[in-house]
């Protein structure tokens, strides 16, 4: 037996013969949907407990919600991950004492994507399941609003939010259910602060999975990338500007900073001082120089280390976070490394990531695809300090990037490129082959991708 | 009573779009002027200074004008298409190409406005890209000493001609259930789904002229002397009382439901399509 509901649903008196010892009594049980795609269940229970849902499509209850401990026995679980307009079945399950007990089975439609979202043309070249959930962003730099889309294992969209500004970066949260949202605000700098008078602030919005809270967290400067270190910690690129004696250029930089819930900030590394300015490049005048042009971080917990890549200088940097030393620097010549193989490296490097033995990176003109953008995967020895380029991948075409493009490889190996304002993405598998692609309407840049095999927080117990 | 909406009750619409190419001197700082322009591309009035909020840039590698033309028509041109991309916030009523960027980066177009590049469209939209308002072709030529162009409203053109389907008969008493599940086809008579449309409008018209349709098929929803309008996302079905009671009534005329003597007609559009004419459109009648 079950009920159906749309939109908020209340159901009295829980199923108490469905499980094993499944006496303990519950009350009340409501159903609400958000953004279409995202169920929200609270239940009571007597006293504290653990609860949970249990989910699927009809029939099929094989996916569950990350149990969570309820003091006074209120529970709420969110589902998320589900598709528009499509029929599921779910229950709520109560953990006390050591006793399972089970809510009757709901019936419950989810409702239309936002149909101002904008439509996005996907194409199968391969098998049709991608390992992760993508984390996209899409702007039209019209200031008139972006949106932070998740797309599922099929690539449809499972989620969908729009935020004032200019997104460039989003990402699910490591720590929660909740997303993260960079942008460019659309308000310049005025100058007189560390920032470039005119690059355009930056702020980072969290916001629950049922869109009902969100945070808004002012970076200080124009903000370049994220990433999520700690649960209510996270890093940034932050543009600012310098000059030298002799010159009157004003030079612009990235330096890598933490700024932690209140806002506060804790600067890690600069360029500044950490690397050679070549003075023969800098302009006449007071014109200024756009010096790195740090434009990617992520940030790999095991190692405590961050991975930033340096466009304007062809470089990848690590750097320690406890002391924010530089560790080394890749490049095109090597750098701190001996080349193995493939001379050329770098070019326009746009985005690092590390992977296991190496690093994954993203070129705009990648030398090894004719200076069109692909991506490669280079083997990295830190005790022998050598680089080898093992694996590379270009989409055919030589697209026109522009701005933003980023790799990432997924849980299973295959790996995705995102072409920034060529407005696609594609999925490769391990052997470099195209999976799948999904396409932008005409004037939506992608900003960088990310991934993820939850979206309950990797980090957050995950599922049950 | 459920009323189906089939493909014979659908307009067909004959869209064109027909543009001249301004040859300008390649690999220069070329400036758009649009200060004279005093009409959008749909022939509506236009104060240039105020009005153009935004103007965007796009380098089509593969496309020919007519190619790009037919694509904004059909609103299925994909990013993709795309070779370089870039936009202006105008200060006043110009912009020059070294002005298109993209946040944090500077382009450079002036260096790629280079012979054989492809075809160029500079678009001018009005506030902060909410609606198209001019385009403007351009073609990288040697020499020529062409560094400027006025943007006109004769740069491009829409043709449309309607040719109205069946009327679509409701009964006069009733509740009345609409359902469009078995359309096939969009005005342009490209295949479609029939739950893709986000938006439903009924509109009322005084004037019943298909030509008065035609000529404002792209503003319908401003010229409408009645009109309703409700997101229908995945929907193929939708009750009237539903659109009267829920929807929202954005120029009110004292109109009660569909009683009044004129034209009635139902749109169905999709909301992020750049030229805002509707998917399918159907005239009622009784």
């Amino acid at each position: 037996m079950y009920r159906r509901c749309l939109g908020p649903l209340v159901i009295m008196g829980l199923c108490s013969a469905c499980g094993p010892a499944d006496e303990l009594p519950q009350e009340e049980l409501s159903v609400n949907v958000a953004l279409g795609t995202v169920v929200t269940v609270s239940w009571q229970s007597e006293g504290s407990s653990e609860g949970w849902v249990e989910f699927g499509l009809p029939g099929e209850l094989d996916r569950t919600t990350p149990a969570s401990a309820a003091e006074e026995g209120q529970h709420e679980a969110v589902l998320l991950g589900l598709k528009p307009s499509t029929g599921y079945e779910l229950r709520a399950a109560t953990l006390q004492d050591g006793v399972e007990s089970y809510s009757e089975v709901v019936a419950v439609d989810t409702g239309p994507m936002d149909p101002a979202l904008p439509d996005l043309s996907l194409v199968w070249s391969g098998s049709e399941e991608v390992a992760d959930y993508q984390v996209l962003s899409l702007s039209d730099f019209s200031g008139d609003g972006s949106w932070a889309v998740v797309l599922d294992q099929d690539l449809g969209p499972t989620w969908a939010y729009q935020v004032p500004g200019d997104a460039f970066r989003a990402r699910a949260s490591r720590f929660s259910g909740d997303f993260l949202v960079g942008t460019f605000s659309g308000e310049e700098e005025q100058g007189g602060g560390a920032a470039p008078e005119g690059s355009p602030s930056g702020v980072i919005y969290r916001i629950s999975p049922a869109g009902d809270q969100v945070e808004e967290q002012q970076m200080p400067g124009g903000l370049v990338d994220f990433v999520e270190v700690e649960d209510g910690l996270l890093a940034g690129l932050l543009e600012f500007e310098f000059q030298v004696d002799g010159y009157e250029a004003q030079i612009m930089a990235e330096k890598l900073v933490e700024i932690d819930g209140d806002g506060d900030v804790r600067e890690l590394w600069s360029p500044q001082g950490a690397l050679e300015l070549d003075e023969s490049l800098l302009p006449d005048g007071d014109e200024s120089f756009d010096w790195t042009h740090t434009n990617y971080l992520s940030y790999d917990s095991s190692e405590q280390a961050y991975y930033l890549s340096m466009r304007n200088l062809g470089l990848v940097a690590k750097v320690d976070r406890a002391s924010g030393d530089l560790l080394w620097l890749l490049g095109d010549d090597g750098a701190d490394f001996q080349l193995q193989g493939e001379p050329d490296l770098l070019c326009i490097v746009h985005s690092i990531e590390p992977v296991e033995g190496g690093v994954l990176l993203f070129d705009q003109t990648m030398p090894a695809a004719n200076f069109c953008p692909g991506m490669s995967l280079v083997e990295l020895d830190e005790d022998a300090m050598t680089a080898e380029q093992v694996w590379s991948y270009a989409p055919e075409g030589c697209p026109q990037v522009g701005w933003g493009g980023n790799a990432v490889e997924l849980a299973d190996g295959s790996r995705t490129i995102d072409l920034g304002c060529a407005g696609r993405i594609e999925g490769t598998t391990a052997e470099d082959e195209l999976a799948w692609s999904v396409e932008s309407p005409l004037d939506f840049c992608l900003g960088y991708t990310s991934a993820t095999a939850s979206l309950y927080g990797q980090d957050s117990g995950g599922s049950r | 009573m459920s009323v189906a909406i089939l493909d014979e009750h659908s307009t067909a619409l004959t869209a064109r779009l027909s543009c001249r190419t301004r040859e300008l001197t390649a690999l220069q700082d070329i400036s758009l002027d649009w200060s004279t322009l005093d009409r959008d591309l749909f022939g509506r009035e236009l104060e240039p200074a105020a009005d153009i909020g935004r103007a965007v840039v796009y380098l089509f590698p593969d496309l020919s004008v007519p190619e790009i033309a037919a694509g904004l028509v059909a609103d299925d041109l994909p990013q993709s298409s795309v070779g370089a991309y870039g936009y202006c916030t105008p200060e006043s009523t110009g912009c020059s190409l070294s002005d298109f960027n993209l946040p944090s980066h500077y382009l450079a177009l002036p260096s790629e406005f280079e012979v054989g590049s492809g075809t160029w469209l500079f678009m001018l939209e009005r506030g902060d890209g909410e609606q198209l308002a001019a385009l403007l072709f351009a073609q990288p030529v040697e020499g020529g000493g062409i560094d400027s162009a006025v943007v006109r409203a004769d740069d491009c053109e829409l043709y449309r001609r309607l040719r109205p389907g069946e009327q679509l008969r409701l009964p006069a008493r009733g509740s009345v259930q609409l359902d469009w599940s078995g359309v096939r086809t969009d005005v342009l008579g490209q295949p479609v789904e029939p739950d893709s449309f986000d938006l439903l409008r009924l509109m009322f018209f005084q004037q019943a002229a298909p030509a008065v349709i035609a000529e404002s098929l792209f503003t319908l929803p401003e010229v409408a002397d009645g009109l309703w309008a409700l997101e229908i996302p995945d929907q193929t079905a939708l009750g009237l009382d539903q659109l009267f009671q829920e929807g929202e009534l954005s120029n009110p005329t004292g109109l009660e439901a569909p009683t009044a003597q004129g034209s009635w007609w139902l749109g169905f559009y999709e909301l992020d399509s750049a030229l805002s004419a509707p998917e399918l459109l159907v005239r009622l009648g009784t």
